[in-house]
């Protein structure tokens, strides 16, 4: 069974989660790197976006906002909605999700990876809002 | 005599009365008793294959042998046969390479809609009609290459050894020829049609372990079971088919991966749910202009093999008896793959229920 039965239920969770974590050494990272990083799922399908690089209405690091289409973004990762709940999860090996083709990247591939070592505190927060929320 | 034939893409089949020649010098004229329902033909009634039309089509037959030209030596009348839809030439560069699967002459009979030496012997009032596959077995009567008809034993039988003809040595081949799965090996199987099943059951009796059967229609489950699949995984819960897999191989991917369905989402899963240097098989025969992507530095980085099988890389004379001598000792089931058998009047209803998934293997008898 999906992990998510509808595009709303993930976005609530990933709500949460970009309101904890939007003053992180994470977030300050991607604003120091001025990126937008896309992430677009399939079942349910929909889009988020985090934007490092526009100004924010309350001057945190960085904002989070959801589409249904792709809107202009630094680079971009596709996948399922299950492999993208595996991603916050942290249960994902991304370098060997991509190379398997879980996951698939376009755009400036190698500024983002940079990222990846500040991602394991997000992790916590995503799974401590999905306990929360009693979604585990 | 009475046939099916398809006159255009997307139109059902018509039955009608239809005209055959008699056999060339190298022909063999068989009177049908048995033929497959399969996938690639319905791929052609959907005009995603090409081939010449009008055709009769069906591939995967069974019948006896009722008169052979002047040359043919290696069968007589009544001696009970499978059709093979590649009667390799025996004699170019693949044939002699021990690749009869890849055998030119029997690519251009595909293409062609002839048989070989441009030969036509189908007629009905309207003109000529091409064969398919050099076999053209949804008709009472058909006339193949004597390359395209291998005896077997007749206490077999022949609605069962039909299936022979494309489904299981397509799937058993797979395993055994293309793939060489060894015992422990462990393999995972998108796709629990007529051929997918005979993959698991040939990854079965190769001693594979664990067997992941997957497939979009959940009451495949029994089935594949049935035939040896040690889990199942119902697709239509998940687009994401390759994390059970990584899961239920202790997180490094299966040994082998045979994607059995021709789309081009489960390709590219069937290349991501291999372990590095494993081996994905492709048996799903896709539309020509479909193309696939992977990961470009995985090829070197992870060092996968991803190769196709046609006709499971088998020699059908060697293949179809050893095939069908399993099935005499009770080492592999024909006989729960026919779930539904129809007279070629109900040929179309037998492509409405292969389409919706209902059906294992259908069979028209006649």
């Amino acid at each position: 069974m999906a992990t998510y039965q509808s595009a709303e239920e993930f976005i609530e969770v990933l709500s949460e989660v970009a309101d904890q974590v939007k003053n992180s050494p994470a977030a300050k990272s991607l604003q120091e790197a001025s990126l937008v990083v896309a992430f677009v799922y399939r079942h349910p399908d929909f889009v988020v976006l985090m934007d490092g690089r526009s100004p924010t209405h309350d001057g945190s690091y960085m904002s989070m906002t959801f589409h249904q289409d792709l809107p202009e973004a630094d680079v971009s990762f596709e996948s399922s909605a299950d492999v993208g709940h595996q991603f916050w999860s942290g249960h994902m090996d991304i370098p060997n999700a991509l190379a398997r083709g879980q996951v698939k990247a376009k755009g400036a591939i190698t500024k983002a990876l940079k990222l990846i070592p500040l991602l394991p505190p997000l992790y916590d927060v995503y799974n401590q809002v999905r306990q929360k929320r009693g979604l585990n | 005599m009475q046939a099916a034939v398809l006159v255009d893409a997307n139109e059902a089949l018509q039955i009608v009365d239809v005209n055959l020649d008699k056999p060339g010098p190298k022909e063999v004229l068989v009177k049908m008793a048995a033929a497959g329902v399969c996938h690639s033909d319905w791929h052609v009634m959907q005009g995603d294959l090409p081939v010449p039309l009008p055709a009769i089509l069906g591939h995967e037959g069974a019948g006896i042998v009722q008169e052979v030209g002047a040359e043919v030596v290696g069968v007589k009348p009544g001696d009970h046969v499978v059709l093979s839809w590649i009667p390799s030439c025996g004699h170019c560069f693949y044939c002699l390479k021990g690749r009869p699967d890849m055998c030119d002459e029997a690519f251009n009979i595909q293409l062609s809609g002839s048989l070989p030496g441009h030969a036509m012997r189908l007629h009905w009032a309207q003109g000529p009609l091409y064969h398919y596959l050099g076999t053209s077995c949804f008709a009472e009567n058909t006339v193949v290459p004597d390359t395209g008809v291998i005896p077997i034993d007749a206490a077999i039988p022949l609605n069962k050894a039909a299936l022979v003809g494309c489904a299981v040595t397509t799937g058993f081949g797979a395993v055994v020829h293309s793939a060489q799965v060894g015992p422990g090996d462990s393999v995972s199987v998108i796709g629990c049609g007529g051929v997918g099943l005979n993959v698991i059951q040939a990854a079965k009796l190769a001693g594979a372990d664990p067997i992941i059967a997957m497939d979009a229609n959940g009451k495949k489950r029994g089935l594949a079971e049935k035939f040896g699949a040690t889990d199942f995984v119902d697709a239509a819960e998940t687009d994401d088919l390759i994390t059970p897999v990584i899961d239920l191989t202790k997180g490094r991917g299966a040994d082998f991966a045979f994607e059995v369905i021709g789309r081009k989402e489960t390709i590219e899963a069937a290349y991501g749910m291999v372990r590095k240097a494993g081996m994905a098989v492709i048996v799903g025969v896709a539309p020509p202009h479909m193309d696939v992507s992977f990961n470009a530095f995985s090829f070197p980085s992870q060092s996968k093999i991803l190769t196709g099988s046609w006709y499971g890389q088998s020699i059908p004379r060697l293949d179809i008896p050893r095939i069908l001598g399993l099935y005499q000792r009770g080492k592999l089931n024909l006989d729960d793959l026919v779930t539904q058998s129809y007279s070629l009047e109900h040929i179309n209803d037998a492509f409405h229920e292969l389409t919706e998934g209902t059906v294992g293997r259908g069979i028209i008898e006649f």
